[in-house]
């Protein structure tokens, strides 16, 4: 069964619908062992085409980016977080950079090994514009949707936090699974770090 | 504003008794509102046992203190005293500040449509915002006519997380206590005379002795700075301090008493207190990094500026926007306060610079500038008297399933002695509460009908001849039924809200051309007048892409064409979805429509990160701050409130030509083809500069449109004496 022929399921079934995460992290497991990607994942929900899924999903979904990607064996992160970190961070994972209006659903559909969220997405010329600004309740409900569910597929969520560029999130950062500085040297070795526990 | 004086309570929920920041707001506030022209009495919350904070009040003539008569009120208690007072002679407006106060006061009743606000006691992230914490604010926010605001960081976060909020918040900002006859240092007003030679630094706090705000830790300061060769003269003012905490409460008791560390004035009076801070180099607000999310200002910083002195503080989002970022007293770990102060001190340039920047930022906070913003709040706020003298107030009722259109009229109208204003709120279009409408029908001298829908036609059947019905047509009911259902005669006007619609109606309905009106929709420009973000001038915004005849499939032709000229443009789609609302989802045409558009997006690599599609809410002003160009692209509209909403923001309005769009917005702003906005937004960005643009945006507002007059219009219909029945 493709994952795509489950989300319709799902759209079509309550009961579906409510096992369809627990559904999908079974097949990601099992699928581990063929060494599929996450994007592959992804690439597997297109299969909808938009008649059908205007009958048949209906739903937040459309808002799901779509891509053609490759095959491979790195981790997959879902990002909140700017491109310049996503190019640093390139050759060590496929990274899936989030929006603010579907950033929850990308979770869910990819069940990616980490959540990431770097401090500095919310910069003024990103759409994560203006996250860790005081006070800026629709960007930090996102991110509390996303840390949601992630708790729910069981994926840890990562903060790379700025507390003097981003006091807004450090209330959320108290919620987080782990905390990382930006400006830490080992920054990159301590997600290498984080991802290798993962697939270990 | 009324012609009359305004009349106004303040409580607070605080002891005027004991000195910290709500203390002093209070003060402020009450010689705020009097210097504006208000009489106010002050409800205390406890006896008076000291008159530190209460001696300029009692100067002011319009300034009336009522102590409790028994113990410090609880809010409940405050609540039936504020009430009892507003019977034996009601108040214009009620300013309570405390969350539990203002709970009290809602929950109480008889104070609605006077309660103003301000709340800083509440949760200020969504993190530590539950559903009870929610539930409550949202009841405060339902009960009151005012939000007051401290920051803008605060009002947009109530917006968000409260949509009834909108249209209701406004900033109450921090107020700097008059002093006069201020004793300056030698060369603190000249900078060629400042002192040259690194004496001894003078540093100072003022305030609550808190852990939070490192006060216990500023009493280890000259120690530390002397290991640094530094010398130091610490001063601190005030009384209350923290005792919850045993070990900070002892530690502050023995650093006060010590004189070899620190200068102990104990709670003083502002006049002094600003006198003393005025000798300081340096006042210190530099607190713990748990504070640097909170959405509230520190008014002693200001307090500090106001007077000359450098404040020494963290640096956070706000502090930069208010010293700007490069500002050098900076502290950005708890270790560097002392290198802070050891560069202040060897550096006087710096020193001086500080200073002269934050005396700068002061200058919006001062008692004068808050008294003109007062004035003006006031003003827009309580509708013009009527000239007509009547022996009683007309009674009006305002009827409608959704009054988002016509809520700030109806509260402009509601403060208007000649007329006296109930809502008939249906649930549906055609779902009402029979009997209600029925009384409120019974009562009534004038009905407006919010939309010519089952609302009308219910209203005109039952009609008494001595009642007159005022009808308001939007758009959609030209085409529905109703509007030809009504009972012939019945209807006095018809309030349209631009002329070609006003034509069509007549046209296309049998009523007479002299029945029909224009008057605009009502922008509040005030609220929407806001300092633009940062990066807004590479974001088109949409306001409502539903249903289709909205075309967001342009904005997405638009944003192609204009990001292959100038790359780095967004879109920011806020609105509900389709499939939020059944009756749009329903419809075959308009899902297919909404399906392939959120495909283009989902597929297309150019479109994938720049499309952002944000949550409907109440939260629009502070959306429209980070939007550079409002685009109102639709087939038909009758009047489109989101360019005149954004003009009042300061956003560069791209209006497709729809029917009547001439009537409504200048043709400046209007465009022919998709070709043409991407055109004006190359133009704009590329040779004349968004920045002026946008201010000349802001400028071209139109004035007609404002609330207060649209709100007089309104008024002048229902208070006339033209009568003549013009309908079916």
């Amino acid at each position: 069964m493709t994952v795509g022929q489950l989300v319709i399921d799902a759209g079509q079934s309550r009961r579906q619908l409510f096992a369809l995460p627990v559904t999908l992290l079974r097949m990601r497991r099992s699928r581990r062992a063929t060494r599929a990607t996450a994007i592959q994942r992804v690439a597997s929900t297109t299969v909808l085409e938009p008649r059908e899924a205007s009958l048949r999903v209906g739903s937040h979904r459309l808002l799901l980016a779509r891509r053609s990607v490759t095959l491979d064996t790195l981790p997959s992160i879902v990002l909140i977080g700017p491109a310049e970190f996503a190019r640093a961070f390139a050759g060590r994972a496929h990274i899936s950079p989030a929006l603010p209006h579907n950033a929850s659903d990308l979770v869910r559909a990819l069940d990616p090994d980490l959540v990431l969220v770097h401090a500095h997405a919310g910069t003024p010329d990103s759409v994560w514009f203006p996250l860790g600004e005081p006070g800026e309740a629709v960007r930090e409900r996102a991110v509390i949707d996303v840390r949601e569910t992630a708790r729910r597929l069981g994926r840890p969520l990562v903060l790379i936090h700025d507390p003097v560029r981003a006091p807004g999130l450090n209330a959320f950062a108290a919620t987080c699974d782990h905390v990382l500085a930006y400006d830490s040297p080992e920054l990159l070795a301590q997600l290498d770090e984080l991802l290798s526990d993962r697939r270990d | 504003m009324t012609d009359r004086s305004l009349r106004a309570l303040v409580y607070g929920d605080v002891n005027l008794n004991l000195i910290d920041g709500s203390a002093v707001w209070l003060a402020s506030t009450v010689e705020c509102l009097a210097r504006a022209g208000v009489t106010v009495t002050v409800l205390l919350k406890a006896r008076i046992e000291t008159d530190r904070l209460l001696r300029p009040l009692r100067a002011l003539p319009t300034v009336a203190l009522v102590e409790p008569t028994g113990s410090t009120l609880t809010p409940h208690a405050a609540a039936s005293a504020t009430a009892a007072l507003h019977r034996e002679r009601p108040f214009d407006l009620v300013v309570v500040r405390g969350a539990s106060a203002a709970a009290a006061m809602v929950a109480e009743g008889s104070l609605e449509g006077a309660l103003w606000t301000y709340l800083t006691d509440v949760p200020q992230s969504v993190t530590e915002l539950d559903s009870a914490a929610l539930g409550r604010l949202t009841a405060i926010v339902r009960g009151s006519r005012r939000l007051l605001c401290q920051t803008p960081e605060l009002r947009g976060f109530i917006e968000a997380v409260v949509p009834a909020a909108a249209g209701r918040t406004v900033l109450w900002e921090p107020i700097i206590a008059t002093v006069t006859d201020l004793p300056m240092r030698e060369g603190r007003d000249e900078e060629t005379t400042w002192a040259e030679e690194p004496g001894e630094l003078r540093i100072g706090y003022a305030g609550k002795f808190a852990p939070d705000w490192n006060t216990d830790r500023m009493l280890e300061l000259p120690a530390q700075l002397a290991a640094r060769g530094v010398p130091v003269h610490l001063e601190m003012i005030g009384d209350k301090i923290h005792r919850q905490d045993a070990g900070f409460a002892d530690r502050m008791d023995r650093g006060l008493a010590d004189l070899t560390v620190v200068r102990s004035h104990g709670g003083l009076d502002r006049e002094t207190t600003m006198t003393i801070m005025a000798s300081w180099d340096i006042g210190l607000s530099w607190r713990s990094p748990a504070l640097d999310a909170s959405l509230e200002l520190s008014t002693k910083v200001l307090e500090y500026g106001s007077v000359g002195t450098a404040p020494v503080l963290n640096r956070t989002p706000m502090h930069e926007r208010l010293l700007g970022s490069d500002y050098p007293l900076f502290v950005t770990s708890d270790a560097s306060v002392i290198d802070v102060l050891e560069r202040a001190h060897s550096d006087r340039g710096l020193l001086r610079e500080a200073a002269a920047r934050a005396r700068l930022a002061s200058e919006h906070y001062t008692m004068a500038a808050a008294v003109e913003r007062t004035r003006t709040l006031l003003a827009r706020a309580f509708s013009h008297s009527s000239a007509l003298h009547r022996p009683r107030a007309i009674r009006l009722v305002i009827a409608g399933h959704d009054l988002k259109f016509m809520h700030g009229i109806a509260d402009l109208l509601a403060t208007n002695p000649a007329i006296d204003v109930r809502i008939d709120a249906w649930e549906a279009l055609a779902v009402h509460d029979e009997q209600r409408s029925q009384e409120l029908l019974a009562w009534a001298d004038v009905i407006v009908c919010e939309w010519a829908g089952p609302n009308t036609v219910w209203y005109s059947a039952r009609l008494r001849r001595d009642q007159r019905l005022i009808v308001r047509l939007h758009r959609f009911e030209l085409h529905s039924p109703w509007i030809r259902d009504v009972r012939p005669g019945t209807i006095e006007r018809i309030v349209c809200v631009n002329e070609h619609y006003r034509q069509r109606v007549v046209a296309e309905t049998t009523f007479s051309d002299d029945a029909v009106i224009v008057i605009p929709n009502a922008v509040d420009r005030a609220y929407f007048d806001r300092p633009k973000a940062p990066g807004s001038e590479r974001v088109l915004g949409m306001l409502g892409i539903v249903p289709l005849r909205k075309r967001p499939d342009r904005a997405l032709r638009i944003l192609r064409q204009v990001n292959s000229t100038l790359p780095g443009f967004q879109l920011s789609l806020k609105s509900a979805m389709p499939w939020d609302l059944t009756w749009i989802w329903r419809q075959p045409e308009e899902r297919a429509f909404y399906v392939r558009l959120l495909d283009e997006i989902a597929r297309d690599p150019q479109l994938q990160g720049s499309v952002v599609v944000e949550p409907h809410g109440g939260d629009v002003a502070a959306w429209l701050q980070r939007t550079g160009w409002v685009l109102s692209l639709s087939d038909d509209e009758s009047f489109h409130l989101a360019p005149a909403e954004g003009m009042a923001a300061g956003c560069v309005p791209l209006i497709m030509d729809w029917p009547g769009a001439a009537d409504v917005y200048d043709d400046e702003f209007i465009h022919r083809s998709e070709n043409e906005i991407v055109e004006r937004i190359v133009s704009v960005t590329a040779d004349v500069g968004f920045d002026r643009s946008s201010a000349q945006a802001r400028a071209a507002f139109p004035e007609e449109y404002d609330l207060p007059n649209v709100a007089s219009q309104w008024a002048a219909l229902i208070l006339g004496a033209d009568t003549n029945s013009g309908g079916p």
